[in-house]
C-alpha cells in the first residue's frame, strides 16, 4: 500500500464512521427535531465529510454534502423549526450520502437517481429559504399549513396550498364530522411506472374506500420533450386529501408496496392536540389539575409539536415476525460476543482486525438497540387510561384530588403494557381509597391541602423502568404491619426486617383480611395478585411510606421481557446467572460474621440482620469440594420472604443476556427460570432466586 | 437419504444402535441429526436428562437414551450422535451410540413387540421389524416424549411468556 | 385519435403502450400542431399521459391544450384531480 492509498484508506474508514453516526443521529433527530444540539452534531459530521471528500477527489459526494451542509447551516443558525417534509428531506439526504459513498468506493459511474433528485430539492429549498429570510419572516408565524405549501417548489402558485388549506379548515370546523381526513404525500421514484405504479392507481384504490378524494399533481418537474420519456415518472409529487371512514392503517395498506420514502400519510387532527390533552381531567370539577402539572404537560406538547401533527408512515408487522427478528438479533449478539471474546482472534493483535471487530460490535449494538426499540411503546396510552380510573375513583369515594402525571413518554416493552394496566388500576384505587384520608378535615388537621395528590410517574432507573403511584395520604404504619405479620405467623417477632421488607409484607397473600387494623383497612386486599402479575413480568414492587406523609408504590420492571441484566457466577465449574434486579450486594464475608446455628444452617450477620446462607452447590446437589463461606462469595439477593445470601465460588461479571426458555420438559424446575447463551456458545442457567429461600423453621 | 422420497414417509425409519441393539424412529419425527456437542447439566433432574444444548441459539433438552432405557452409561465417542426429535413444536434431543441408516420398511414386515426379553421397557416400543439379519425395534416417539414431558405435566409452575420459544 | 393537420383529438384512456405510440407520433409533428383536444367522454388510465401533455406544452408553449388549462379533472374513478405546472 502506498502512502497515498493508506491515507485514502483512513479517509474511507473515517467517512464510514461519520456516515454511520449520521445515520444514527438523523433518526434520533427525526424523533425530536427540536434538538438543535443534535442538528449541530449532524452539521459537524457533514462538514468533516465535505472536507474529506473533496480532498480525495470524491467530487460527487463533495458536491452533495456541500449543499446539504448549507441547508443544515441555515437551520442551525436560524433555529427555525424544521417542517416535517423537510425533515424527510434530511433523512433522505443521509440515505443519498450512504449510496453515493458506496458508488464512490466502488467507482461506479452511475449515481442513484435519488442523487439528482435530492440535490435539486436541497438547492431549491435553500433558494427558497434565502429568499424568504430576507425580510421579517419569522418562523414563529409558520402556520401548520405553510409546510404544505413549501412542498411546491414554485412559491407563486398558491392554488394547491389554498385549496388544501381550505379543505382542512373546513374539515376541522366540522366538529361532528365522523369521517377521517388524511393528507398523503406521494412521491414515486422515477421508475414508478416500470414497477407498475401510477399515482392514478392509488387514487383509484383510495376512491373506492373513501367518500371523497382530491389530488394535486405537481407537474412542474416534467421535462420538455427533449428529455421527456413516457416510461419515466417525472411527476414530482402528488398530494392527496382523502375523506373516509377508514382509519390510518387501512389507508397505509394501500401503499404497502411502495418504498417508505415514496409516501407519507398523516391524519389531520380535528382539534389541536393541546386541547385534547387537558380536556379529560381538567373539565371535571372533582378533579382539578394544579397549575404546576399543566405547565409540565404543555411544555411537553410544545416540544413535540413538530412531530405531534405528523403521523409517520408505518407498516404493520406481525409480532411473530418481530419476535423472530428479535431472536435472530439475540443470536447475532451472541455470535458477535463470541468473536469479540475469542482468544485466538485476540491473539492475532492486528490493528485492522481489532478495528473490524470493534465496528462489528458497534453495529451489532446498534441493530440490537433498534430492534429493541421496535418493541417499545410510550406508556402514554396506559397513563391516559389511568386518568379515567383516577377520576372515577375520586368521584366514587368523594375525595377531591389532583393528579400529576410524569414521564408519559417513557417507553416500555409492548408485551408488558397489557399486563401492566390491571396492577396499576389496582394500586391507584388503593391509593385513593385507602391511602388518602377519608375526609378533608383530617387533611386540614394534618396541615395538608384539602385535596389529595396522586402522582403517577414512569421513569428509568439503572436499567429498569419504574412506574410509581404516590399518594400524600396517611401513610402506612410500619409497626402495625409488623405486629400484624407476627400475629399472623408470617414473620417471627425477633426477625430483623428492613422498612421495605416490612412494607412488602402487606402484599403477602392473606395478610389483609377483614380483621385488619382500622387505618390499614383493605390496604392489602388483592395486592398479592398485583404482586404476582408484576413478578410474572420479572419485576418487583417496592413500597415506601412515611406515616402522615403518604406512600409510594413502585413497580420496578425490566426494560424488556426478553433481555435481563444478569450477574454471572460460577459454582462447581458451571456458570449461572443471577438477575441483577434482585441482587442487593455481593461480597466475600469475614470469618467472624458467619455463624452456624444449630439445626438452622449457616447465617451471615450483616448490619444487624442474620441472613441465611444458601449454598448453590447444595441446592443443585453439585459435587464439589466443600469450602467455607469466607472462601467463596456471597451474593445477597432480595426475595419476597426476605434476603438470602447465595454462596457461589466466583463472580464472573455482569452482562445483558437474552432469556430463552428451557422447554416445557424442564419448566418444573422452580429454581431455574431459563437459560442464556453466553459469548462462547455455552449455556448458562438463569436462577430464580425466589425458589432459593430455605423453608422457614419453627 | 433423499432418494427414497417416492416411498411413503410413514415407512421410513432412522435406525441407530444402543449397544448391540438396533432401534428405529419414524423419520418424519426427526428434525435433525447432529454430532455430540457440549451439554450443559441441569441440576435436580433425573440422570437420563443429560442437560441442554445450544442448537443455533435454541436451547434444547437432551436425553441420554441409554440411561433412559436403563442401560449403562457410556462415554461419548466419535460415533455418538444426538437425534433431534420434534413433536408439536417441542424439540428434544436423544443421545444414541451410533446412527446406522434410513431404512424403508414395508408395514407388512412389522410385528408386535415382545412382552419381555429386551433391555428396555417395552412400553416405548411400538413394533419390531426384520431388516436383513437384524431385528429393529421401532420406538414410539410420542410415548418417549410423553415420558419426558411428564415433569411438566405433573406441575407447571413456570409461567411462559408469549415470546418463549 | 383523429388528426386533421392542425388539431389532434385524442382519447384520455391511453395505456402505457398507447402513450408510447402517441409520443412517437407526435414528436416529429409537434411543430405543425396547433391544438390538442381531448375527448372528455373518456377517462385517464395513466398519469404518464398527463405528463406527456405537460411536456408538450412546456416544449411548445403556443400549443393549445384546453384540457390542460382547466387544471382540473373529475372522474368517478379518481375523484378530483388538480394539476399545477409552472408557466
Amino acid at each position: 500500500m502506498t502512502k497515498q492509498e493508506q491515507v485514502k484508506a483512513i479517509f474511507i474508514e473515517e467517512a464510514g464512521e461519520i456516515i454511520e453516526k449520521l445515520n444514527v443521529d438523523i433518526l434520533r433527530f427525526e424523533e425530536n427535531s427540536a434538538d438543535f444540539e443534535l442538528l449541530n452534531e449532524i452539521f459537524r459530521g457533514v462538514h468533516t465529510l465535505k472536507g474529506n471528500s473533496n480532498a480525495f477527489g470524491f467530487t460527487r459526494l463533495g458536491e452533495f454534502v456541500h449543499h446539504f451542509e448549507d441547508l443544515l447551516d441555515h437551520y442551525r443558525t436560524t433555529k427555525e423549526a424544521i417542517e416535517p417534509d423537510n425533515l424527510e428531506l434530511f433523512v433522505g439526504s443521509v440515505d443519498v450520502i450512504n449510496d453515493v459513498m458506496q458508488c464512490e468506493l466502488d467507482t461506479v459511474e452511475e449515481l442513484p437517481q435519488s442523487y439528482t433528485l435530492y440535490l435539486e430539492k436541497i438547492i431549491a429549498l435553500m433558494l427558497f429559504k434565502t429568499n424568504q429570510n430576507t425580510p421579517a419572516t419569522t418562523p414563529a408565524e409558520t402556520s401548520p399549513l405553510n409546510d404544505l405549501a413549501s412542498e411546491f417548489s414554485f412559491d407563486e402558485e398558491r392554488q394547491p396550498k389554498e385549496a388544501i388549506e381550505k379543505r382542512i379548515e373546513e374539515y376541522q370546523s366540522q366538529d361532528n364530522n365522523p369521517l377521517n381526513l388524511f393528507y398523503i404525500d406521494l412521491r414515486l421514484d422515477s421508475d414508478g411506472y416500470k414497477r407498475g405504479f401510477d399515482p392514478l392507481i392509488f387514487l383509484h384504490i383510495l376512491q373506492e374506500k373513501a367518500s371523497s378524494v382530491e389530488s394535486f399533481f405537481d407537474m412542474s418537474s416534467v421535462k420538455s420533450l427533449e428529455e421527456f420519456s413516457a416510461d419515466e415518472n417525472q411527476i414530482a409529487n402528488v398530494l392527496i386529501l382523502v375523506l373516509t371512514q377508514q382509519n390510518i392503517s387501512d389507508i397505509e395498506e394501500c401503499f404497502e408496496f411502495l418504498f417508505e420514502h415514496e409516501y407519507t400519510i398523516r391524519q389531520i387532527e380535528k382539534d389541536s392536540p393541546t386541547a385534547n390533552k387537558t380536556s379529560e381531567i381538567s373539565t371535571d370539577t372533582a378533579v382539578a389539575v394544579p397549575a404546576q402539572t399543566e405547565s409540565i404537560v404543555s411544555k411537553k406538547i410544545e416540544n413535540s409539536i413538530p412531530t405531534a401533527t405528523l403521523v409517520k408512515s408505518t407498516i404493520k408487522i406481525d409480532t411473530n415476525k418481530l419476535d423472530e427478528l428479535f431472536d435472530s438479533v439475540g443470536e447475532l449478539v451472541i455470535a458477535q460476543n463470541f468473536i469479540a471474546q475469542n482468544e485466538k482472534i485476540r491473539a492475532i493483535e492486528d490493528e485492522s482486525i481489532s478495528r473490524a471487530i470493534e465496528t462489528l460490535s458497534k453495529i451489532t449494538k446498534r441493530i440490537q438497540d433498534r430492534v429493541m426499540s421496535l418493541r417499545m411503546v410510550a406508556i402514554r396510552d396506559t397513563f391516559d387510561k389511568m386518568k379515567r380510573v383516577v377520576r372515577d375513583t375520586s368521584k366514587k369515594t368523594g375525595k377531591p384530588l389532583h393528579l400529576i402525571v410524569q414521564g408519559e413518554d417513557t417507553e416500555i416493552d409492548k408485551t408488558m403494557i397489557d399486563s401492566l394496566s390491571d396492577p396499576l388500576i389496582h394500586i391507584i384505587r388503593n391509593a385513593i381509597d385507602h391511602g388518602l384520608e377519608n375526609d378533608i378535615d383530617e387533611r386540614i388537621a394534618a396541615n395538608k391541602e384539602p385535596e389529595g395528590t396522586i402522582t403517577l410517574r414512569a421513569y428509568h432507573k439503572s436499567g429498569s423502568i419504574v412506574v410509581s403511584v404516590k399518594d400524600d395520604g396517611r401513610g402506612i404504619s410500619k409497626e402495625k404491619v409488623f405486629q400484624k405479620a407476627v400475629s399472623k405467623g408470617i414473620v417471627a417477632a425477633d426477625d430483623n426486617l428492613t422498612d421495605s421488607q416490612i412494607f412488602s409484607l402487606i402484599m403477602q397473600p392473606g395478610f389483609s383480611t377483614v380483621d385488619v387494623i382500622s387505618d390499614l383497612s383493605g390496604r392489602g386486599v388483592g395486592l398479592d395478585v398485583v404482586k404476582t402479575s408484576i413478578e410474572k413480568l420479572r419485576g418487583k414492587i417496592e413500597i415506601d411510606s412515611k406515616i402522615g406523609e403518604g406512600s409510594t408504590f413502585s413497580m420496578v420492571l425490566p426494560l424488556t421481557l426478553a433481555i435481563i441484566d444478569g450477574m454471572l457466577v460460577k459454582a462447581a465449574e458451571e456458570i449461572y446467572i443471577i438477575p441483577t434486579l434482585s441482587v442487593v450486594e455481593s461480597f466475600r464475608p469475614n470469618e467472624e460474621i458467619v455463624h452456624v446455628l444449630k439445626g438452622k444452617g449457616e447465617f451471615v450477620s450483616l448490619r444487624g440482620q442474620h441472613i441465611p446462607i444458601v449454598r448453590l452447590s447444595d441446592v443443585f446437589s453439585l459435587s464439589t469440594q466443600r469450602i467455607n463461606p469466607w472462601e467463596g462469595i456471597l451474593v445477597c439477593v432480595e426475595t419476597e420472604s426476605g434476603r438470602i445470601a447465595i454462596m457461589v465460588d466466583e463472580l464472573l461479571g455482569r452482562q445483558q443476556v437474552v432469556i430463552k426458555t428451557l422447554g416445557q420438559s424442564l419448566a418444573k424446575l422452580k429454581e431455574i427460570s431459563g437459560g442464556a447463551i453466553l459469548g462462547n456458545g455455552d449455556i448458562a442457567l438463569i436462577l430464580n432466586v425466589e425458589a432459593f429461600r430455605p423453608a422457614l423453621e419453627g | 437419504m433423499e432418494q427414497n422420497t417416492l416411498q411413503s414417509k410413514k415407512e421410513r425409519y432412522l435406525t441407530f444402535y444402543l449397544g448391540n441393539e438396533q432401534y428405529g424412529i419414524a423419520i418424519d419425527r426427526i428434525k435433525e441429526i447432529i454430532a455430540m456437542m457440549k451439554v450443559t447439566h441441569i441440576p435436580k433432574t433425573p440422570d437420563f436428562m443429560r442437560g441442554v444444548i445450544n442448537l443455533r441459539g435454541l436451547i434444547i433438552p437432551v436425553v441420554d437414551t441409554r440411561l433412559r432405557f436403563g442401560m449403562e452409561f457410556r462415554e461419548p465417542d466419535m460415533h455418538t450422535t444426538i437425534v433431534i426429535v420434534e413433536v408439536e413444536k417441542i424439540n428434544i434431543g436423544f443421545i444414541v451410540d451410533r446412527v446406522e441408516e434410513v431404512a424403508s420398511i414395508d408395514p407388512s414386515h412389522l410385528s408386535e413387540p415382545p412382552r419381555f426379553g429386551s433391555h428396555i421397557d417395552t412400553d416405548f416400543i411400538c413394533s419390531m421389524a426384520q431388516i436383513e439379519e437384524n431385528v429393529v425395534m421401532i420406538l414410539d416417539v410420542l410415548k418417549l416424549f410423553e415420558a419426558d414431558e411428564l415433569v411438566s405435566i405433573e406441575n407447571i409452575t413456570q409461567t411462559h411468556t408469549s415470546q418463549g420459544e | 385519435m383523429e388528426f386533421d393537420g392542425d388539431v389532434l383529438k385524442i382519447e384520455l384512456d391511453m395505456t402505457m403502450d398507447d402513450i408510447r405510440t402517441f409520443e412517437e407520433f407526435i414528436r416529429p409533428r409537434l411543430e405543425y400542431l396547433e391544438m390538442i383536444s381531448i375527448d372528455e367522454t373518456t377517462t385517464l388510465v395513466s398519469s404518464a399521459l398527463l405528463s406527456l401533455l405537460v411536456s408538450l406544452k412546456k416544449t411548445r408553449p403556443e400549443l393549445q391544450i384546453p384540457f390542460l388549462d382547466k387544471k382540473e379533472f373529475s372522474s368517478s374513478a379518481f375523484g378530483t384531480v388538480h394539476w399545477i405546472a409552472n408557466d
